[in-house]
């Protein structure tokens, strides 16, 4: 048993954060997609490889995940060869633990699909299997609200995480560790989409960048915030659309002399007409148009309600004397919890909408991307975790049917507390 | 005089549901054919060493043939109805109970050339704008384009 090692694998559907529990401190964070070039040498770059790529204009990109479901899993393997190959992780399956990451709800054929895949094809010595937002709860939750009473310090007993990743955004209500499922809530809203329908805008308004997915990412990573009043925000871009505070300047990677677009300063008066031949996007209204879908999804057309709503609605699910603790324990991860605002609005909007006795307090980890991963390497030391291993001797035994019944998250027990 | 088609809800809403599927896109263009060459994946690493060489000769056959039945491609619609939660009772929670309902609130309206707020929607379509200047444009490029 001493030479055993534990990976810990959180399969994002946009990146892939993988480490070994006892020997990293910070996970690999490897883009679980495989890129092909369309232009000029056509090559393809698979996980890791696509870091030493410097031209991200016209890239196919071939993605494991649809919907945030595994469906693809020959580009899958493809990925997971690379990163147990010596030149990442350099992991030997049959003297590994695995423990892996899985979607909300995600079906029983794919299940099976991991089983087989993990144990048969790579032939790992034991395997747990569970969803991001359990091992987020992993970690020392109480100490993302600074201000709490130092008595307060033990770990909550009821926990609410709004996971909001690539995919899509899952609220996942937890208490004394187990998440609630009938209360567990999804907003078919992600990063992908957000990213997408900035891209059609743009092509729209600006310039074509249809093709450019890479490079509008980037885009709306850099410019893209949470409005704290969206309707003052808007007006003030529509009076003056060349100036205002709003309004950013990012010039365009032309990939020959930058590879990487940046902010550049605003340009006044007589400046404006001179004859650089930067290619600026003028980004307006979409800086805070964009992750506003998170909060109003009918905005695009989505029948579906924003995270704020959402978190109330997934509450309501819980019983009544519970919804106290799950105002006041509220966690945010994920890709989109990097919005700058974001934290602040879901707190402002929840405070709204929640009942005026309850305290409402939202935390946020300090990286949200890589926040199940360290929850992830918490527990693989701790005697839970061999408990909920299983081992492939076991597997042979007794086939699928042991990894449903010990990677089972909801017990019967809970059901009860649920309304 | 051109007979103008008007599309009706119906219509406007598959519109609306079919430009929300096309945002999940992985790619805008179709992935061309070159890229299923596959020599510059990395082979997967020999895991059975010890094994004898007869035993290893099955072994390996037995895992090209699950590996290749587990690789085959199915999308996540075909995955769904395969998995048949459809029809477990609606008490048990499952991917399709999990979705969030729709918002108690009225949805906004923007224009959809210019994004600020919009009073009016287009006669023909159904898509919002703001002003003269919006609804020219919109006619001009957008108008109907949606259609499939």
């Amino acid at each position: 048993m001493t030479e055993r090692k534990v990976l810990v694998l959180d399969n994002g559907a946009n990146t892939i954060k993988a480490g070994y529990a006892l020997f990293s401190q910070q996970p690999k964070i490897i883009p679980n997609c495989r890129v092909t070039r369309g232009k000029g040498d056509k090559k393809t770059f698979i996980g890791d490889q696509f870091s030493s790529c410097t031209d991200f204009s016209g890239l196919y990109y071939r993605l494991p995940f649809e919907k945030g479901f595994l469906t693809n899993w020959e580009v899958e393997k493809g990925i997971w060869d690379r990163i147990f190959s010596k030149d990442v992780l350099d992991c030997d399956p049959q003297k590994t633990s695995l423990l892996i990451t899985e979607p909300c709800f995600n079906l029983p054929n794919i299940q099976r699909t991991y089983d087989e895949m993990i144990f048969e094809v790579y032939e790992f010595q034991s395997y747990c299997r569970t969803i991001a937002p359990w091992l987020c709860i992993q970690n020392d939750i109480s100490s993302l609200y600074p201000n709490r009473p130092q008595n307060l310090a033990e770990p909550p007993d009821c926990v609410l995480v709004v996971d909001s990743g690539y995919s899509f955004t899952h609220i996942v209500p937890f208490v004394m560790g187990r998440p609630i499922l009938p209360a567990i809530r999804r907003i078919n809203i992600g990063g992908k989409l957000l990213t997408n329908h900035l891209k059609e805008i743009v092509s729209f308004r600006y310039w074509d960048m249809m093709d450019q997915t890479y490079v509008m990412n980037e885009v709306k990573e850099t410019c893209c915030y949470v409005s704290q009043d969206f309707l003052a925000d808007l007006e003030t871009c529509r009076k003056n659309t060349r100036d205002n505070p709003i309004l950013q300047e990012y010039v365009l990677p032309d990939f020959s002399r930058n590879t990487k677009g940046y902010i550049r300063e605003k340009k006044r008066g007589a400046e404006i007409y001179d004859q650089s031949d930067e290619q600026v996007l003028y980004m307006n209204n979409e800086c805070f148009t964009v992750p506003e879908i998170l909060f109003n999804p009918s905005d695009i057309g989505m029948n579906q309600a924003g995270i704020p709503e959402v978190i109330v609605e997934a509450i309501n699910a819980t019983h009544p004397d519970l919804h106290g603790l799950f105002y006041g324990n509220i966690v945010l991860v994920g890709g989109n919890s990097l919005f700058s605002g974001y934290k602040e609005r879901v707190e402002k909007d929840l405070r709204v909408l929640a009942p005026s006795e309850f305290e409402v307090k939202v935390g946020i980890p300090e990286d949200p991307i890589t926040y199940a991963w360290h929850g992830g390497r918490q527990f693989a030391s701790t005697p839970e975790f061999d408990e909920r291993l299983v081992t492939r001797s076991e597997y042979m035994e007794y086939g699928s049917n042991i990894c449903l019944r010990k990677f089972g998250l909801g017990g019967d027990e809970i059901d009860e507390m649920s309304e | 005089m051109k007979h103008k088609v008007i599309l009706d809800q119906t219509t406007r809403n598959r519109n609306i549901q079919h430009h929300l599927n096309e945002l999940e896109r992985d790619n805008y263009a179709e992935v061309p054919e070159l890229e299923i060459v596959s020599g510059t994946i990395t082979k997967p690493r020999r895991t059975s060493e010890v094994d004898t060489s007869q035993n290893r000769k099955t072994k390996a056959r037995s895992k090209k043939q699950l590996l290749s039945q587990l690789t085959v491609k199915k999308n996540l619609n075909a995955l769904l109805e395969e998995s048949r939660i459809d029809q477990l009772p609606p008490d048990i929670p499952t991917y399709f109970t999990a979705v969030a309902g729709p918002s108690r609130y009225p949805p906004r309206k923007f224009c959809s050339v210019c994004g600020y707020l919009s009073n009016y929607s287009c006669k023909t379509c159904g898509m919002r704008y703001c002003s003269v200047k919006c609804l020219e444009i919109h006619e001009e490029t957008r108008c109907m384009k949606y259609t499939v």
